[in-house]
């Protein structure tokens, strides 16, 4: 009984030996071709990667992260294939531009209309976030009634469209969070504009 | 017309700050094969659109995988046989409020930076039972092997 104990032990031993274990991190570079930086950390040491593809390994919470290693492409797929595959599409964010103190879309950002929607087809979202702004002429309040006035008017033209309503969240701004800063009372058609983030 | 319009604006704060102050912390955007989340005593199955809340964990079977958005887009993705627990969850910058910590039990983690990696990368924190990522507005991948 004892011997059998013993047996069991030591070949447990060898088979959690043998099995990969502990954590594995590995840097990627961003969408745009830039690489960042993380850090990892264990109880006994911690190791930064800053190189494209590079990996550490922490076997167990009381050793330290290897050395970096630069993984190839292929291997990369093989271990992280599946959870790649499974990234949503960052989400999609849209400038429209108005006249001057009007709801009244520039001709340019009326074709683009259309980007939204199939962008909206596309991603199948059910989550897009419209938000109103305007530039700085006239009173804090009537331009936050100008922003969501730009707001609903997008909103509009989607539902019309066939965007379903309940997928739609609006938000006004007002002069609040201006693109290009301008002093009070001063026209900017960059900032008299709707933001639509298609998630 | 006035009317109508002040009513509009009503509407549109008391629903404003109800968005201001969102208690969930993303949704489900892609899966294929079984998955399942786990808020407290209840296990649900994952659908897409699913909304997550910090504090659920979500696990995939052997053939599962799962896409997460947060508010902030950071994107998350787990392959198969992946458990990872949203632990804390806050997005809400007007208020200084921001912080993303998810602890990866077993199975492998693609994380892709949103906002919060951008304004705030230390209140970033993903740890595995091995050590704890900080990320300083980037990408990257993790796998937990071994029974744990």
């Amino acid at each position: 009984m004892r011997v059998w104990h013993i047996f069991l032990a030591l070949g447990l031993m060898a088979l959690s030996g043998c099995a990969a274990q502990g954590t594995r991190v590995v840097l990627l570079e961003d969408a745009d071709g830039s690489v960042g930086r993380i850090e990892v950390k264990s109880a006994a040491g911690s190791q930064s990667l800053q190189t494209a593809r590079q990996e550490t390994q922490v076997k167990d919470p009381e050793a330290s992260p290897t050395p970096p290693r630069t993984l190839a492409p292929e291997e990369i797929t093989r271990q992280y294939g599946e959870a790649l595959a499974a990234l949503p599409q960052p989400p999609e964010t849209f400038r429209l531009y108005f006249e001057a103190d009007t709801t009244v879309l520039t001709t340019k950002s009326t074709a683009d209309l259309q980007s939204i929607l199939s962008a909206i087809q596309r991603r199948k979202s059910v989550d897009v976030r419209i938000s109103g702004h305007t530039d700085r002429v006239g009173s804090e309040a009537y331009n936050l009634r100008l922003s969501l006035e730009r707001a609903e008017a997008i909103r509009d033209h989607l539902v019309e469209a066939g965007v379903d309503p309940a997928t739609i969240r609006l938000y006004s701004h007002g002069f609040s969070l201006p693109l290009v800063p301008t002093a009070d009372q001063v026209p900017e058609p960059r900032n008299r504009r709707v933001e639509v983030i298609v998630r | 017309m006035k009317h109508l319009l002040l009513a509009g604006i009503a509407l549109f704060f008391s629903a404003g700050s109800a968005w201001a102050q969102p208690d969930s912390a993303g949704y489900i955007k892609t899966l294929s094969g079984q998955a399942r989340v786990i808020r407290g005593e209840n296990v649900l199955p994952a659908e897409i659109g699913q909304l997550l809340y910090p504090g659920d964990a979500v696990r995939t079977d052997e053939n599962g995988s799962v896409g997460i958005l947060l508010e902030d887009d950071t994107l998350l993705s787990l392959g198969p046989n992946s458990h990872l627990n949203l632990e804390d969850y806050a997005f809400n910058p007007r208020e200084g409020l921001l912080s993303i910590a998810a602890r990866l039990i077993k199975g492998s983690l693609a994380y892709v930076s949103g906002a919060i990696g951008r304004l705030a990368p230390d209140k970033v924190r993903v740890a595995t039972p091995d050590a704890v990522i900080s990320s300083y507005g980037t990408r990257f991948l993790v796998k937990v092997e071994g029974n744990r």
